[in-house]
């Protein structure tokens, strides 16, 4: 699966985050508006049946029940009221037969009230109107699935009543209102439409300014970050990190600067460093005064009549064309496995864990070294020297500066017979030959007095080396 | 170091117990000896309730709880706190309420704030021709605006009388 970017990430966690906070406000304030309006219409509700119930009770205490009749009846007119109703303790609705007439009757012991036209009769039974009768209290009821709201309102037998209605009971009946609440749902559903606009322009502004910012702050100088150690692993040490704040993330530039400074540094270093010197750095982590011994083949290259090219060409011409001879050698050193020691003036010390592959590599290095001869003309050739047994190696210097170097007779050998041998010329010595039986053909010169040697040594000029790859002579 | 750290760590704890069980711990409710003849007025019955006994320890009526719809003369809203003494003994054959009986019926607005406090308290010997109950009417900052034999509450009541006067909770039911 893909990585998301951190892009993505980060707008991503913004936009979730926002959606959310957004989602968590519209509810708390959708829910605070419905109870508020829900409230403010149960205060109405609470106000008007007091209101009705002191009405009614008014009405009915002048022996004005036709009126309260048509009261009610006149109300359910009024704009969200679905139905009022006044019903008897057994649910019968009020006014729909005499008995109550009659009864008031015979408890005045006249008749005062005359037979009027009487309303259709109908009925409730429900748990909430039981209830309202057991309790003697109001109750509300709200009905959200047909957005209406119920009122059951008793009506008290109060010691005003009483003198009509006899005092054997407590509640006359109860007053019943339905009212529709979609007008408050419908200002709530208004408010909601206006606030989500309101919410999703503030979100994408907010979204966009934040975004924005943290692109500028974060993703920017992360990304920034990223391309430049991508350029730097692909070997361009130029590239920096731009740094535009002081804050955790320039800070971090800063350091990644100076490390890809240090690196750059380290990089240019390592061409005046050998590779020994570096694996024994690396290998050790501290350096270490103390040499050893180790078998290694030394060999020399020296380029033929340079002191009078020197003399001949230009300066500029001069150095040019070193670099050019002694770049070729060292990349062919390289490419044998060898280790280039040091360059002294013109000349090339190399170092390798085989005789064979020295002699090898010698072998390129003069026809390397020809090509150049015969691109630029230079007239220049390389005598080669090879040597091998034990060595020192160890660092040499004072302790601000050292160098790790290979010392001893073998390398001053391998540098004499370099200095013998003649353009084009292989020179090995017998214990190079000793390793090499059958894979070189040489011509034996013994018995030669050098500098820095009491007795005298022979030695070998290579005049072809066997390319065991291809199974055929080179000369 | 360690057991210096360990007692920090139970000192922590216990703090913060002691402190949840302070804000959120219910407390255990201690009633108070009934009021007599010679006690009962309004100030002490105010004190009695609000003071001596939190009244919002009572429980309410059975199936009756919290802010409910009311009516005048008792407001648009109630709630009805009852005495445990009276509360403890439900259901009631007899339907007569036991000595000490508090019923404390706060009568709140159409903002469901509180206006004034209506109250009954049994005391015995105090009315018996109307169930020797006291009547009260106190501001919600304890000032008694009405006490004794309210003739407006006995005769409103009266039509209860078969349930000792009061009205929302028949006594022979259960909670």
């Amino acid at each position: 699966m893909k990585h998301l970017s951190i892009r993505l990430k980060i707008i991503s966690v913004v936009i979730l985050s926002l959606l959310l906070t957004i989602l968590v406000i519209l509810y708390v304030t959708t829910k605070n508006q419905r109870d508020n309006l829900l409230l403010a219409n149960e205060k109405t509700l609470t106000t008007s049946t007091a209101m009705l119930n002191v009405t009614i009770r008014n009405i009915m205490l002048n022996g004005e029940a036709p009126i309260a009749v048509r009261t009610v009846e006149n109300l359910q007119t009024i704009q969200d009221i679905e139905e009022i109703e006044i019903y008897r303790t057994d649910g019968s609705r009020a006014f729909h037969d005499y008995m109550t007439l009659e009864i008031v009757n015979r408890n005045l012991g006249k008749k005062i009230f005359k037979k009027t036209k009487r309303i259709p009769n109908k009925t409730i039974d429900n748990d909430h109107f039981r209830e309202v009768l057991d309790t003697n209290a109001p109750k509300r009821v709200e009905l959200r699935s047909v957005k209406e709201m119920e009122y059951y309102f008793p009506i008290l037998n109060v010691p005003d009543c009483r003198k009509c209605h006899g005092s054997d009971h407590f509640v006359r009946g109860v007053a019943y209102f339905r009212l529709s609440t979609k007008s408050v749902y419908n200002q709530i559903r208004n408010a909601n439409i206006l606030l989500s606009g309101v919410f999703v322009v503030a979100g994408i502004i907010i979204s966009t300014v934040l975004v924005i910012f943290l692109k500028r702050t974060i993703i920017f100088p992360i990304l920034s970050i990223g391309g430049t150690v991508k350029m730097v692993g692909t070997g361009d040490f130029e590239a920096r990190v731009p740094v535009r704040s002081g804050d955790e993330l320039g800070q971090l530039g800063n350091e990644i600067n100076q490390m890809i400074q240090g690196l750059e540094e380290r990089f240019h270093l390592s061409k005046y460093v050998s590779r020994t010197t570096e694996n024994l750095i690396r290998q050790r982590g501290e350096i270490r005064r103390a040499g050893e011994r180790q078998s290694l083949t030394v060999l020399f290259s020296d380029v033929r009549q340079f002191t009078r090219f020197s003399e001949e060409n230009p300066p500029d011409e001069v150095i040019e064309t070193l670099n050019r001879i002694l770049q070729v050698q060292a990349e062919t050193v390289e490419r044998f496995q060898g280790d280039i020691d040091k360059f002294i003036g013109d000349a090339v010390m190399a170092i390798f864990t085989d005789e064979y592959t020295a002699v090898q590599c010698a072998y390129h290095m003069i026809s390397s070294v020809r090509a150049i001869d015969r691109e630029y003309g230079t007239g220049l050739r390389v005598g080669i020297g090879i040597n091998s047994g034990e060595v020192v190696l160890g660092n040499i210097g004072s302790e601000r500066r050292l160098q790790y170097a290979v010392i001893g007779d073998v390398v001053n050998v391998a540098s004499r017979l370099s200095g013998l041998a003649r353009p084009n010329m292989i020179l090995i010595s017998e214990s190079v030959m000793q390793k090499l039986e059958g894979k070189v053909k040489v011509k034996r010169i013994s018995d030669q007095q050098i500098k820095g040697k009491l007795e005298k040594i022979s030695f070998y000029v290579v005049q072809g080396i066997i390319d065991v790859e291809k199974n055929r002579w080179l000369r | 170091m360690r057991t210096r750290r360990t007692l920090v760590l139970f000192s922590l704890i216990l703090l913060s117990s002691s402190l949840f069980l302070a804000l959120f711990g219910k407390k255990k409710f201690d009633p108070k000896p009934p009021l007599t003849v010679e006690e009962i007025n309004g100030k002490a019955l105010y004190r009695r309730f609000s003071v001596e006994e939190d009244y919002e320890n009572y429980p309410y009526w059975p199936g009756h709880d919290g802010v409910r719809p009311g009516q005048s003369p008792h407001g648009d809203f109630h709630q009805i706190y009852v005495h445990p003494y009276l509360y403890d003994k439900l259901p009631i054959q007899s339907s007569m309420a036991p000595e000490g009986s508090i019923i404390v019926k706060c009568n709140l607005d159409t903002e469901k704030e509180i206006k004034v406090f209506t109250v009954m308290a049994k005391v015995k010997g105090y009315n018996p021709d109307a169930g020797d109950w006291f009547w009260a009417k106190i501001s919600k900052e304890g000032d008694v605006l009405e006490e004794g034999k309210i003739v407006s509450c006995i005769d409103c009541h009266s039509a209860l009388k078969d349930n000792d006067y009061l009205i929302i909770h028949k006594l022979e039911r259960g909670k």
